[in-house]
């Protein structure tokens, strides 16, 4: 398996209890979504794997690594093999379309000689092979979300983590981006996915987790 | 190799870039910064000059002996044959009235008043060269001044060091204060680098969360920040240097025409290579010292756990 949460809880500082008692399996290769009213968990849960967070009790397992053993100078490493997508994009807006995707490969030290190539592959994939000089503000919402999780991929991460991707976009384009995210499911990467648009469960029949007030539901398989 | 020097030209050249997109800015720190590492730079260039010119003159110490003016060039000669067997005294210069009228009207810039006089009032004088053992040590020259000043013609037995030593003395004084000085203002140069550095790490906070998000390491993060740290200081050591050369060649003449009074040919000389390598680079090195503690401070402020995100 790649992700297994067995009894976590996370209290923030400020007494908020935003996870209680959560345990579930993640397989390596699957594509599950995480589903649940804003508040009830989800965004937490999902900086616990990236490690934004420390749980407060139990334990995180993502590929062999118990998170509550790492030290502070490895996070950034283990950071690398995630690919992270966020409602807001998070890309750097005085850089190009192509500097905020190569920032991955730069940041681990990749070869020069072989990242344009890398880049226009991600870039390519994500249908913005054309906009690599452009700066991300001159783009459209989707457009910049697909800036997002083309920086996510080119990196080959085995874990592509998603927090609400298409939050702020529309029905036609948000499609676009759960195909995307499929598509690298297909390809072997496993896939997790914040979301609360149950519309995109159905259509793609994935598993899904459900929070509640900080609690998982008994795992639900869809059709 | 290639790999690790290619990052590092491309921080380096990303640092020269944000140095440029904030001109007023970075011009503004970089003279605050070239203005506090002049002060010291050029006192030690001044102390320096100093050393040198006192050094010209002790290399030629002598004892001034003024004769009495009923003694004539005869005598004066005579007295000059015999002191010259004294064994503390290596040789023994003669200079007439007429020699002296020359070269004091050359020197005082009187000219045309001395010209007026009718006759030379101006005594003979005989300077004393003593051996290098006795300029050495201050009682045997004592002893030998004394000596001579009790000689029958000798009206006056002077030697014209004792300002010298005095001055040196008060060399050593200064040098210690300017070494204070540039103590207190290279702490200063430490701080301004360190709140610019400051103000670009809180600006670019949002930049530092998402590149550790991406798995960007603590010293990727430094790395461009130490650059831009380093290039500042660097510039305005470059900066320094420009200044105190610009004041050096000011004053020059000046104290070329005032050395010349004294009887050496003496230019100012700024700083030498070495002396001017070590205020570059020490300027590049408070840069990058001030940059590595103002970031490691700041650094773990903006975890991405932190804050917003």
């Amino acid at each position: 398996m790649l992700i297994e949460f067995s009894r976590v809880s996370k209290r923030y500082p400020e007494g908020h209890e935003a996870l209680r008692d959560v345990s579930f399996v993640i397989e390596k290769g699957e594509m599950v979504f995480l589903t649940g009213h804003s508040g009830a968990g989800k965004s937490t849960l999902l900086r616990l794997v990236t490690l934004i967070e420390h749980a407060t009790s139990g334990q995180v397992i993502v590929n062999g690594q118990n998170l509550g053993r790492l030290k502070r100078r490895t996070i950034p490493f283990y950071r690398r093999q995630i690919g992270m997508v966020f409602q807001d994009h998070k890309l750097l807006h005085n850089l190009s379309v192509f500097d905020n995707v190569a920032l991955p490969l730069i940041v681990s030290g990749f070869h020069p000689r072989d990242l344009r190539r890398r880049v226009h592959a991600a870039l390519d994939k994500v249908g913005l092979l054309n906009r690599d000089r452009a700066k991300p503000i001159t783009l459209s919402g989707g457009e910049q979300q697909r800036v997002g999780i083309a920086r996510a991929v080119v990196n080959r991460p085995s874990l592509l983590v998603a927090d609400e991707p298409t939050g702020n976009l529309d029905a036609g384009l948000s499609d676009e981006i759960f195909d995307l995210f499929h598509d690298f499911n297909y390809h072997g990467v496993t896939v997790l996915v914040a979301t609360h648009d149950l519309r995109h469960i159905k259509r793609l029949g994935k598993r899904s987790l459900t929070l509640a007030d900080g609690r998982m539901n008994q795992p639900t398989a869809t059709t | 190799m290639i790999v690790w020097l290619t990052r590092h030209l491309q921080t380096l050249v990303g640092s020269l870039g944000d140095l440029s997109r904030n001109p007023f800015s970075s011009i503004l720190s970089i003279s605050v910064i070239a203005i506090a590492l002049a002060l010291p730079g050029g006192m030690f260039a001044a102390l320096e000059n100093i050393h040198k010119f006192t050094a010209e003159f002790e290399h030629g110490a002598k004892i001034s002996l003024f004769l009495a003016p009923e003694i004539s060039i005869k005598q004066a000669e005579k007295l000059q044959q015999s002191l010259t067997r004294h064994k503390d005294i290596k040789y023994i210069e003669i200079i007439t009235p007429d020699q002296a009228m020359e070269e004091f009207k050359l020197r005082s810039g009187l000219k045309d008043a001395l010209e007026s006089l009718s006759d030379n009032p101006l005594p003979v004088v005989l300077l004393a060269f003593p051996e290098d053992n006795v300029a050495r040590s201050p009682e045997k020259l004592a002893g030998l001044i004394n000596e001579l000043g009790k000689l029958e013609p000798v009206e006056l037995s002077q030697f014209d060091l004792e300002w010298i030593k005095r001055l040196t003395a008060f060399l050593e004084l200064a040098t210690r204060a300017v070494w204070v000085i540039a103590i207190i203002l290279g702490l200063g140069v430490f701080l301004v680098i360190g709140n610019t550095i400051r103000l670009a790490v809180v600006n670019r906070q949002e930049e530092i969360r998402i590149i550790k998000l991406i798995g960007g390491t603590d010293a990727f993060v430094r790395r461009s920040f130490l650059y831009s740290g380093m290039l500042q200081g660097l510039f305005g050591g470059m900066l320094a240097l420009l200044i105190i050369f610009l004041l050096f060649s000011f004053i020059n003449k000046p104290a070329s025409s005032l050395s010349f009074m004294y009887g050496i040919s003496f230019g100012l000389s700024p700083l030498q290579l070495l002396p001017s390598l070590v205020l570059v680079s020490s300027g590049a090195l408070l840069g990058w010292l001030s940059a590595r503690v103002t970031v490691g401070v700041y650094l773990r402020q903006f975890e991405p756990g932190k804050g917003q995100y």
